[in-house]
């Protein structure tokens, strides 16, 4: 084997090995590896907010001209024009929307009084089943560092659960999704009194967006259409955070090992801000 | 002088291609999807620059465009780095004996290495779960990965050929502007210095 090729598998041998130990470094929470992408956030939160206003206004502009392909060919000038007032319609919806969400951020704020509420937009989603976290524009400069006993909820302008906060760097934070198989939060039935049980994202069910709801307690009675709510317990997540409704029981022999089904009232695919919860008295 | 002004292009030009392809993929609409799964853009560039310029590049920028799919989409980091590394050297590896690189032979092999690309990722899930607590079964994984296969090797396919065209025409190398080979450990001449003489 000749001397180059030798360097060659040595170097790719180093580096398999380098990468394979950065993969379980950085899974740690709290990591600071996650701070080696902060230049690169840095760098690319203006290029990202640009391209995605691009790919909006693209995407609207196709939707309107889809839309108005029935219109009559001699309408053709009135079809482009259609589409563009569609389009700056659609800008305008979306400017309004926006608006409503950050005017619903005020009551969030008025209901966890204990909580500092900090408002991000989603900046970029996941990329296939297997990179599946979706980053925000809101990280450790806002005062948001994920530790290994501290993370945050994250919410959004109804202050329905979306997820948690999993790492920041300095100019970003990576939101881990409710349907993901790594969350898990305790919960219960929003009723007086009500049993604690867990909602965990299950690998199976996330692609029919639904959660897992497992350790059922024996006297808990969960019927569909009942609605969860986070349980407070554990402290990371403040009580009463609507997560979603029950639409399916799943009754077992053995009474320990029941499980149910959550359909969560947070639409992932569409949702571009979100906000993210702090309690006040937690040090930075 | 002329050999600076060559690498400052070729890395010019992969920065865009890298960090363009890597944003893109990130802000896809649902509608890019075929079967319920969008263009995994940066698995198909690594696959593409290693198959057409060596394995230099193709670890090279499957290095960095792991780092892109990392640092914006990954549950850690290290993982995307590793995997699109070993596509990009996979692809340099691959049918090289046998075949000259051409544009079809390209997309077979963006298909064949989309395929692999699934199975190791599978695998690698199940073996070295990269968030902590989560247990995966290898049959669940596996059942998964059928689901998804089919839509990721079709819209792989379709997203590979205006992107080998890309590279081919518009790449990091100037045509006829690449005379040596950068596998220096190659015995046979390939790379631009061969599929140019076609």
């Amino acid at each position: 084997m000749s001397k180059p090729r030798k360097n060659r598998i040595f170097a790719i041998v180093l580096i398999t090995l380098l990468l394979l130990a950065v993969t379980l470094l950085s899974t740690l929470p709290g990591s600071p590896l996650n701070f080696i992408t902060s230049p690169i956030s840095i760098l690319l939160e203006p290029v990202q907010k640009g391209l995605s206003k691009t790919v909006d206004q693209v995407n609207g502009f196709f939707s309107a001209l889809s839309e108005s392909i029935d219109i009559q060919a001699e309408n053709q000038r009135l079809k482009a024009e259609n589409a563009e007032l569609r389009n700056q319609v659609d800008q305008l919806a979306e400017a309004g929307r926006q608006y409503e969400e950050l005017k619903s951020a005020f009551k969030l704020k008025s209901r966890f009084d204990a909580y500092e509420i900090v408002g991000g937009r989603v900046m970029t989603r996941e990329i296939g089943s297997w990179f599946d976290v979706f980053r925000i524009d809101v990280g450790s400069r806002d005062g948001f560092r994920v530790t290994e006993t501290m993370s945050y909820a994250v919410v959004d302008a109804q202050s329905q659960l979306v997820g948690r906060l999993m790492a920041t760097d300095l100019a970003s934070g990576k939101v881990l999704p409710l349907l993901h198989e790594g969350f898990a939060v305790s919960a219960k039935v929003n009723t007086v009194s009500s049993p604690l049980f867990r909602v965990r994202g299950d690998f199976d069910l996330k692609e029919q967006t639904l959660c897992l709801i497992d350790q059922i307690p024996l006297n808990a009675r969960l019927q569909v259409g009942d609605e969860v709510i986070t349980s407070g317990a554990g402290g990371l997540f403040p009580a009463g955070i609507p997560i979603g409704r029950i639409v399916q029981v799943l009754e077992n022999d053995d009474r320990n090992q029941r499980q149910a089904y959550l359909q969560p009232y947070v639409d992932l695919e569409n949702i571009q801000t979100v906000f993210v919860m702090k309690a006040e008295d937690h040090e930075d | 002088m002329k050999i600076n002004r060559r690498i400052i292009r070729t890395v010019l030009v992969y920065a865009v291609y890298i960090l363009g392809l890597g944003l893109l993929q990130t802000i896809l609409p649902d509608r890019a999807a075929i079967l319920g799964v969008k263009p995994d853009l940066t698995l198909v560039l690594a696959i593409l620059a290693g198959y057409l310029f060596g394995q230099r590049d193709g670890m090279a920028v499957g290095l960095l465009a792991g780092f892109m799919r990392d640092a914006l989409a990954g549950r850690g980091l290290g993982l995307g780095m590793l995997l699109l590394m070993y596509a990009g050297l996979f692809a340099a590896v691959a049918f090289r004996r046998f075949f000259r690189r051409n544009i079809s032979l390209g997309l077979i092999l963006v298909i064949l290495g989309t395929a692999i690309y699934h199975l190791v990722i599978t695998f690698l899930t199940f073996a070295v779960p990269v968030l902590p607590g989560v247990v995966y079964t290898l049959s669940g994984l596996y059942q998964h990965m059928l689901q998804i296969l089919p839509g990721a090797l079709i819209v792989n396919f379709l997203v590979g050929i205006p992107m080998i065209l890309l590279l081919y025409y518009a790449g990091p190398y100037r045509r006829g502007g690449r005379p040596e080979e950068d596998d220096e450990d190659e015995e046979r001449n390939v790379g631009d210095g061969l599929w140019q003489t076609k």
